[in-house]
């Protein structure tokens, strides 16, 4: 068990990056979700006013949704960081991720012009704009599901 | 894959973030009620407020409006960007844009009495800024104060007359 436990301590001393890269990740994952549930609580109405713009959802589900979701990122983001559920979090932010990717793909499939509101409320329309925001997404989620084979090997 | 304390971690953030948002939200000065307004057919599309403000009440019919216009009696208020006016606006629209707010009520309140009927458009049902206006409007005193709902966007629709700055 000791030279077992020793093994694993030299294989972290002799390879920091095994150890640094999926702490980066979570730590740049987590301030992401945390960064970006701010302006949402401080102006739930204008966050609903652009899900409204996305054209996706229920009219009925909007305020909820605008009122739920930035709380939900933020709680996401913290338990990330801290290591409190955290494959729970990661789960729940991936899945939000998949989500943001679906709803953007599908805009801009069908040409459907929408305010991000990813990290700002001013964020500009635009296919350019949305084909940015996709690729990001797409990175994200990338880290996202790398980060979970992680866990899944710590576990 | 997935075991049952993820599962059950899902759950446990997931309540408390809903918890803490619907918590939140009934105190914020900014928070919003459970179901907004978002029939673009009915008005202004709004997500609304918690709080019980002053709001302007809205005219939900460009014939109404163009009717208003042509009888007179009105202020006609256009709160847009003076540049988005300058490419033009309703007859008879004076501008004094939202984004201005400070520097504008100075000559608003010059020209327009607080009896004054006053009718505020923007560019149509998803711009908030008529009712923001008309709402700091109903705050100074100003108690005849509406907005057109469909704004600018509409009243083009319906082909009616516009006027431009070189008009």
């Amino acid at each position: 068990m000791k030279a077992e436990s020793d093994t694993s301590a030299a294989s972290a001393a002799s390879n920091p990056s095994g150890i640094i890269l999926p702490w980066s990740i979570r730590l740049c994952l987590g301030m992401a979700f945390i960064w970006a549930s701010w302006h949402k609580i401080f102006a739930p109405d204008q966050f609903a006013l652009i899900l409204y713009g996305y054209g996706i959802f229920p009219a009925d589900s909007i305020n909820l949704l605008a009122i739920g979701v930035p709380f939900v990122e933020l709680f996401a983001g913290i338990c990330l960081i801290l290591g409190i559920y955290k494959r729970s979090a990661l789960m729940l932010i991936n899945a939000m991720l998949l989500s943001f990717i679906l709803v953007i793909g599908f805009n801009l499939i069908r040409g459907h012009q929408f305010d991000c509101g990813c990290f700002s409320l001013g964020d500009t329309k635009g296919a350019g704009s949305a084909l940015w925001l996709l690729i990001r997404d797409l990175i994200m989620l990338g880290a996202g599901l790398f980060l979970w084979g992680r866990f899944r090997k710590t576990a | 894959m997935m075991s049952g304390k993820d599962i059950r971690g899902c759950v446990v953030i997931l309540v408390l973030a809903l918890g803490l948002g619907l918590g939140v939200n009934s105190i914020s000065p900014a928070g919003i009620p459970l179901f907004g307004q978002w029939d673009d057919q009915a008005g202004v599309l709004m997500a609304g407020s918690t709080r019980e403000g002053a709001r302007a009440e809205e005219v939900n019919n460009p014939l109404r409006v163009k009717q208003m216009i042509e009888t007179g009696g009105i202020v006609l208020v256009d709160v847009r960007r003076a540049d988005v006016y300058a490419l033009g606006h309703l007859p008879g629209a004076l501008s004094f844009p939202l984004s201005e707010f400070d520097q504008v009520i100075g000559r608003f309140r010059e020209r327009i009495k607080a009896e004054d009927k006053v009718l505020l458009y923007c560019s149509g049902v998803a711009c908030h800024d008529s009712h923001t206006f008309g709402a700091k409007l109903i705050e100074m005193g100003f108690a005849r104060v509406s907005v057109y709902a469909g704004g600018f966007s509409e009243w083009t629709e319906m082909e009616f007359e516009v006027e431009t700055n070189e008009g």
